[in-house]
Formats: structure tokens, C-alpha cells, sequence
């Protein structure tokens, strides 16, 4: 079983965009796939019509151990993907991750057991630099950074990236270019300039209203608009990663 | 995801409409879908919890999926229509995953397809606060196609051989004849649901999932005002389909063993033994001529083999004229498969023997192995037009006719109404002791000739356990057979090094040959240097064994173990 994270510490990238996708696409490619909804937001849950709401004692008793991640799991409207779905006992995964002690290796202790049923779990993780997302990057086989060309995406790609380096086995990093507005010039030059780096992907996902239908729709965009340019670009960007992965 | 499946085929559509409506069911535009079940002869992915379909639906899509016991279905989707009526090629999959899990489970053994089932799906996903809580899907029109060669099941519930579809009439009273079983009995059948509901559960959602199944049962008998419809069934419309067209979605497993009495007269148990053989024979015919996997071939030899030797240990048991014939009939049988299945058995370890090497050598033996695959492909169509003439065929009805007779209506020889018991016992004891003198004659200055002999007369001893150990008591049989296993694998090391080593200098030497009589054909630079160097460390491996057979063999020599035997024997006897 592989992890892949989506995480970024700037909010409004794209990135439950990307973890939505991305799941949706791996499914087609012969894949269980487990989205894991660790931002309280619950967008993703959302995204995937499932119920933003975690049984008992919420992420405290799933964290403990107390309640099974099995357990919790939910169908979503894509077949062959499942969500662990977001709840607001999450805003304070943090405490409850410290409580159960090795709060850095807690996640992936929990997420070992689903081996055997899933193949790809993937990481919606919350924005911001926390504990939970050092603990996600543990557990992590691949961390997927969408980056909106702009200087303080820059920015706040450089903070991630140092907070990587100093996870002990960190997780490979990978950037993609998201919400790329062709129409603007300085977006487009940051573009290039980023696209020169060697851990950037080469799919770039444009700023399109197929992506903003996904609320409305509460699907992933090949639901759909299966011929938009936002679906062709998820479609290259999962090549890219398992490409990685297997 | 648990679904159970409704067969409403007596039914009027309205009234299926009116129940579905009634339980808040709403259906989507009907599309056309093709479900492909495959597994492996002897169903490995059901043993492991997966079942593997190909979609294809209206729009072209096609699909492959792999549903388990763990986490959701995986579904892959692929350019081309996937085959209906030929074996499915794994190797010919993305790497990844889902091929990866098909080939933990599947082994060496090909994916055939079981049974096909079109129909006009419309489906439904009922929700609550934009929440899926429930799946449900009304087949119509179900049509059913068996293509492949799958076991077959009889209403005795004993699964018989394989059919093949395309066969003429002819060919199939022939194999009817010869097998003494209606293999092509259940063809595709009218009595097989043609409307079918299905209601799957979502992860966390049985309770729902159990109440609308209720409901839609309720709902069902009050529109029609009767008890049809037949269900709920756990499973799937295909598995229906399945148990209704007489497809075993279990497998083949194996010829089903006889229930013997030590005091029956001998020759009812060894005619039940030698039966047993037989179905296994027919079982792995036709897949062995097809060369659907290697697997056929080898449990038809298995099958041969156990014959042969059940037919010679037979002596003053069967009628001396059946005997005589039969052993003749086998060993023909024996000889013209055995070297395809030695060419199977040396191309399949290739990567084995190789890695004996470095990856330079390795490479420039290739031509050796894509010669001896060129060898391989001719034994098999040796195989294919020897099964499958006539008098292979008159072999088998003449077999098969002699074993169906009635017990009163066959004699045998003197000891034939002796107590079966004590007649295998004797030959157990007897090859015991073949074992035991021939091994302890066994020195550093022996020729390999004699090993060979040795593990002979291993085999002959394992058939007799194998067949008859359990009337001395089923651990005593197995304790047995493991110590004669641990002895015979050292042989059979010792043996197959020897037997690699001469094909790859005959193989090296007839390429070679070539090389110098043909302007377009050559032995790449190194091949002839890596050919001896591989032989070399067979010989190596051969002499590993050789220096191992000593104690293998004192441990088989034990008194404990002998013990063991005698006790089963005296058991068996008593």
C-alpha cells in the first residue's frame, strides 16, 4: 500500500481539488483507493457525498485506537474509492496525535492495517505546518504540493519543503502547478520558472470552471466533464505520480 | 460490498416496475452491459476471495475488475475488448496493483473465462442528504454464455470435466462416451433468469441495505400477489446465472477420492482408485491439448503416471488382459507427452537456472532458451495431434467403459477378491523394502543410475500411499509420505541437475551446428563460454545432492519412521 499526501502551507490551492482527482483518476487504473479527509474543512468529504462526521469520540478515539479506521470507512459516488471521512473533532488532531504519544509515527501506525484492503490511500492534509501534518509526512510515500504560480505560494513552497527535510524518511516531494491563469503574465512566468525545477511535475492544471463545478456537482470532474482540460490534466498528473509509485 | 440478487423472471415488468417504485427505487437509462467471469482451472482467485470480471458496456468502455473480501472493487480500465471465449493474459496487463494481485493469486495457472452474462442494466443509487446509501440494479434480457473449459457441475453436485464450446454434436456424444458423464448437458439453458434484481450494500450501510431488501420482497409479493419471486440470494445476477447454467465457480479440485473398505475385495478398490485417476485424466484432456497452461498437462501426467503404476502393483488383482492392454495404452501415453513437460519444466525454471549466472552470461544464452521454447512449441502440437486423434480417444472409451462396468460383472486375477487391506499392504511392504535395500546398497562409488532407479521406486511407493494410505489411517499415511517426500526431493535434485545440464550442452551443440551450416543463423560471442559455465554449476548443484543423499537418506532409514509404515500397514491389514 502506497501513501500519497496532498498538503500545502497556503490554503486555496487546489488541494482537495488535487487529492479529489487524483483519487478518482487511480481508481481507473485498477486501484483501491482511500481518500483519508484529515482537514476539518471537510471539503473532500464533501466532494465525495459522504457523511462529514466520524462515529463516538471522533478523531480522539480514532487516533487512540479506540475506534477502527476500517470502521469508519464510507462508499463515495466513485466505485473502487472509499473515504475516511472529515469530521471537526480534527481541529485538534494535534492534541489528540500528542496524547497518544509518537505523535510523529502515530498516522502511519494507524494507517498499516488497511494494507491488506487498499492499495493508494491518499492524504487530504489541512493547511498550515502542524504536528498532524508532520505526522502525515511520516507516513508518507509521496508528498504532492500543488503550487499556484505566485510569490507567495513560492513562498510557502520553501516552508514545506524545509519542513520536509527535516522529517527523518521523509517523503519524496513533488510539485504540480495548479490553477494556472493563462491570461496573466506574471502567472505564467513564475510557470516557467518553477517548471525549471527537477521535482516539478510536468502536468499543469489549469484554473478552469470545471474545477469550480465540483461543489455543486459534489464529484470529482470526470463525473462530470470527462473531455475537459481539467480532467485530461488529473488523468496526466496520476500517470505521473504512479509512475512514481509502482 | 455484500449485494444479494432477486430472480424475477416470472414476473411482469410492470409489476417488478410498481414494487421498485414503491420502495422509492428510481432507474436510470437502461445501457447494455457484458460481464466476463475468469478464474483459473482450479478457481485460485475464489480461494483467495477475488473475483475477476471483464465490463464492457454500450459506450465501448471495457473494463477490468477484481472485487475481494478487503476494500473496494478495483476496476481497470483498458483500449480493447478483453476476450469472452479465450484465456486472458496477465502479462499482458499494466504493471501495478491489481496485476500484481491477480498474479499472487493466479500462480502459473491461465485466467479462462467462466461464464459470460449480457443484459440491459438500469440502475439506481439511493441516497440521503446527497449520501449513497444503497445500489440497486434490474437486469433484463440476461443472456449466458459459457466459453470456456470450466468444471461443470451435475445435480449430484460432483463436478465433472471440462467442456469446450464449438464442439459438433459428434465430438460431444464421443466425449460423453468416453467420460461416461454428460459434460455438455447444461448448455445455454432457458431455465436460467432473465430478469434479476440486485441490491448491493455500501460500506457502513448493511442495515439500509437489509431494510430496502425487505421492503422490495414485501413490495414484490404484494404487486404480484404471490410467493415468486425466488430470493433474496446472497451473490451477484452472474453468480445466479452460474448455479442455474450448472458452472462451477469452485473449480476443479481434484478427482474425488474413493471411499474404500480395507475388507472390500481388492480389485473394487483398486477399479475405484484407477477411476479416480481417470477423472483427473479427462479433467486436464482437453486443457492439455489446448495448452491452455502448463499445469494440464503436468496433472494429466500425474494422472498417467499414478495409473501406470497402480496397473503394474495390479498383478494377480486385475484381469490380465485389461492389464496387459492398459499398461501398453499408458505408456504410449506417458511417452509422447513426456517431452513437452520436460521442455515446460526446463523453459518455466529458465529464470532459475540462470541466476545461477551473471546478467552477461545470462544474456548470451538467450538463444538457447528461445531455441528450446522453438523445441518446446513443436512437443506440444506432438501432444495436441496425439490427444486428439482417434485412437487416443478409443484409449480413453475403452479406459473408462472397463471402469464403469458393474463390480460383479468384472473378474480379476487370483488375488482379486482378497481383502484390499491386506493386498495393499503386502505391495507397500514389498516397495518398502525395494526402497530400503536399494538405498542402503547406495555408496560414494554408485553409479547416478542406480539414484535413479532409487527414486523409482520412491514414486511407486508414494502412489500406493497416496492412493491407499488413508485405509491405515490418514496421519499415519501422511507422516509416511512427508519422509518419503524429504528422500525424493534430494533424488529428484540430484536427477534434474543432471537431466539441465545434458539438454543445455545437447542445445548448445545443436546451435553451434547451425551456426556453422547457416549464414543466417548465430550463436552471439560468449554464449558457448556461459553454456559451460552454466552446465558447470549444474553439475555443481548435482554433486550438492549427491553429498546430501547420505543423510536423507539414514533419516528415511530411521526406525521411527520405518515404524510408522509397518504400523499403517498392520492397520490397513487388520
Amino acid at each position: 500500500m502506497k501513501v500519497v499526501a496532498t498538503a500545502s502551507i497556503k490554503g486555496g490551492v487546489g488541494k482537495t481539488a488535487t487529492a479529489v482527482n487524483l483519487a478518482a483518476e487511480a481508481t481507473r487504473s485498477g486501484i483501491r483507493v482511500l481518500l483519508w479527509d484529515l482537514d476539518p474543512q471537510g471539503s473532500a468529504t464533501y466532494l465525495l457525498r459522504a457523511e462529514h462526521r466520524l462515529a463516538g469520540g471522533g478523531a480522539r478515539d480514532l487516533v487512540s485506537g479506540e475506534s477502527e479506521l476500517l470502521g469508519e470507512v464510507r462508499a463515495t459516488s466513485v466505485e473502487g474509492l472509499h473515504v475516511l471521512p472529515s469530521d471537526t473533532s480534527l481541529r485538534y488532531l494535534d492534541r489528540h496525535l500528542d496524547a497518544a504519544g509518537k505523535p510523529r509515527r502515530r498516522l502511519g501506525k494507524l494507517l498499516a492495517p488497511l494494507a491488506p484492503a487498499y492499495d493508494l490511500v491518499v492524504l487530504d492534509c489541512p493547511p498550515g505546518a502542524s504536528l498532524g501534518i508532520e505526522s502525515a509526512l511520516r507516513a508518507t510515500h509521496l508528498l504532492l504540493v500543488p503550487v499556484v504560480p505566485t510569490t507567495l505560494a513560492m513562498l510557502t513552497l520553501s516552508q514545506l519543503e524545509e519542513l520536509v527535510a527535516a522529517s527523518r524518511q521523509g517523503p519524496q516531494l513533488l510539485v504540480h502547478i495548479s490553477m494556472l491563469d493563462r491570461r496573466k503574465a506574471l502567472q505564467r512566468e513564475t510557470a516557467t520558472e518553477l517548471a525549471t525545477r527537477p521535482d516539478v511535475l510536468d502536468t499543469v492544471v489549469p484554473n478552469t470552471t470545471a474545477v469550480e463545478r465540483m461543489g455543486p456537482e459534489r464529484a470529482p470532474v470526470r463525473a462530470f466533464a470527462p473531455r475537459s482540460p481539467a480532467t485530461l490534466a488529473y488523468e496526466q498528473l496520476w500517470a505521473e505520480v504512479a509512475e512514481r509509485l509502482w | 460490498m455484500t449485494s444479494v440478487v432477486f430472480d424475477v423472471s416470472g414476473l411482469p415488468a410492470t409489476a417488478v416496475e410498481a414494487a421498485l417504485g414503491a420502495v422509492g427505487v428510481t432507474l436510470g437509462a437502461p445501457a447494455t452491459l457484458r460481464r466476463t467471469r475468469y478464474d483459473t482451472f482450479d478457481a485460485r482467485l475464489r480461494q483467495r476471495g477475488l473475483q475477476l470480471e471483464a465490463r464492457a458496456s454500450a459506450d465501448e468502455a471495457h473494463a477490468l475488475r477484481v472485487a475481494g473480501t478487503d476494500g473496494p472493487p478495483a476496476q481497470l480500465f483498458v483500449a480493447m475488448a478483453l476476450p469472452t471465449d479465450a484465456h486472458l493474459r496477465l502479462q499482458g496487463l499494466p504493471r501495478g496493483p491489481l496485476r500484481s494481485r491477480l498474479l499472487a493469486a493466479a500462480g502459473d495457472r491461465a485466467l479462462l473465462p467462466q461464464i459470460t452474462v449480457t443484459a440491459t442494466r438500469r440502475s439506481a443509487t439511493l441516497e440521503q442528504d446527497g449520501v449513497p446509501r444503497v445500489v440497486v440494479h434490474l437486469d433484463t434480457d440476461l443472456q449466458v454464455d459459457t466459453p470456456g473449459a470450466v468444471p461443470r457441475v451435475l445435480t449430484s453436485g460432483v463436478p465433472t470435466a471440462p467442456q469446450r464450446r464449438g464442439r459438433t454434436a459428434e465430438r460431444a456424444a464421443e466425449r460423453t462416451a468416453v467420460t461416461g458423464t454428460d459434460t455438455d448437458a447444461a448448455p445455454n439453458t432457458p431455465t436460467v433468469a432473465h430478469t434479476t434484481i440486485e441490491v448491493a450494500a455500501l460500506p457502513g450501510r448493511a442495515e439500509e441495505a437489509d431494510a430496502l431488501q425487505r421492503r422490495l420482497l414485501a413490495a414484490l409479493h404484494e404487486t404480484t400477489d404471490s410467493r415468486d419471486p425466488h430470493g433474496p440470494r446472497t451473490g451477484d445476477a452472474l453468480s445466479l446465472a452460474s448455479e442455474q447454467v450448472g458452472v462451477d465457480l469452485r473449480g476443479w479440485r481434484g478427482p474425488v477420492r474413493p471411499d474404500l473398505d480395507r475388507r472390500a475385495p481388492a480389485l473394487v478398490g483398486f477399479r475405484a482408485v484407477l477411476r479416480s485417476f481417470a477423472d483427473a485424466l479427462d479433467a486436464n484432456w482437453q486443457g492439455a491439448i489446448d495448452h491452455v497452461d502448463d499445469e494440464f498437462l503436468h496433472d494429466l501426467r500425474i494422472a498417467v503416471r499414478q495409473t501406470r503404476s497402480l496397473l503394474a502393483q495390479g498383478r494377480r488383482v486385475l484381469p490380465k488382459d485389461v492389464r496387459r492392454e492398459q499398461r501398453e495404452a499408458f505408456r504410449w501415453l506417458g511417452t509422447v507427452t513426456s517431452p513437452a513437460r520436460d521442455l515446460d519444466v526446463y523453459v518455466a525454471g529458465w529464470a532459475d537456472l540462470t541466476s545461477l549466472l551473471d546478467r552477461e552470461d545470462a544474456q548470451a544464452l538467450e538463444p538457447v532458451l528461445a531455441h528450446l521454447a522453438g523445441h518446446r512449441a513443436e512437443t506440444h502440437s506432438e501432444v495436441a495431434r496425439s490427444l486428439g486423434a482417434p485412437h487416443a480417444d478409443r484409449l480413453r472409451a475403452t479406459w473408462r467403459g472397463w471402469l464403469e462396468l458393474p463390480d460383479d460383472e468384472v473378474s480379476g486375477g487370483k488375488d482379486a477378491d482378497d481383502p484390499l487391506g491386506e493386498v495393499i499392504g503386502a505391495r507397500i511392504l514389498a516397495a518398502q523394502q525395494q526402497v530400503l535395500e536399494r538405498g542402503r546398497s547406495i555408496t560414494a562409488d554408485t553409479p547416478a543410475t542406480e539414484l535413479h532407479e532409487l527414486r523409482k521406486d520412491g514414486k511407486r511407493l508414494r502412489y500406493l500411499l497416496e492412493g491407499f494410505g488413508h485405509l491405515g489411517g490418514g496421519k499415519r499415511s501422511k507422516a509416511t509420505i512427508r519422509h518419503l517426500k524429504q528422500l525424493q526431493d534430494n533424488l529428484g535434485a540430484f536427477q534434474d541437475a543432471e537431466v539441465q545440464a545434458d539438454r543445455l550442452r545437447t542445445a548448445l551443440h545443436e546451435l553451434a551446428e547451425a551456426a556453422e551450416s547457416h549464414a543466417d543463423a548465430s550463436l552471439p560471442a560468449g554464449a558457448l563460454q556461459a553454456g559451460e559455465r552454466l552446465a558447470t554449476a549444474l553439475d555443481r548443484r548435482r554433486e550438492e545432492a549427491r553429498a546430501g543423499f547420505d543423510a536423507r537418506f539414514a533419516a528415511y532409514d530411521r526406525k521411527p519412521a520405518r515404524r510408522t509404515l509397518t504400523a499403517l500397514v498392520e492397520r490397513m491389514s487388520r
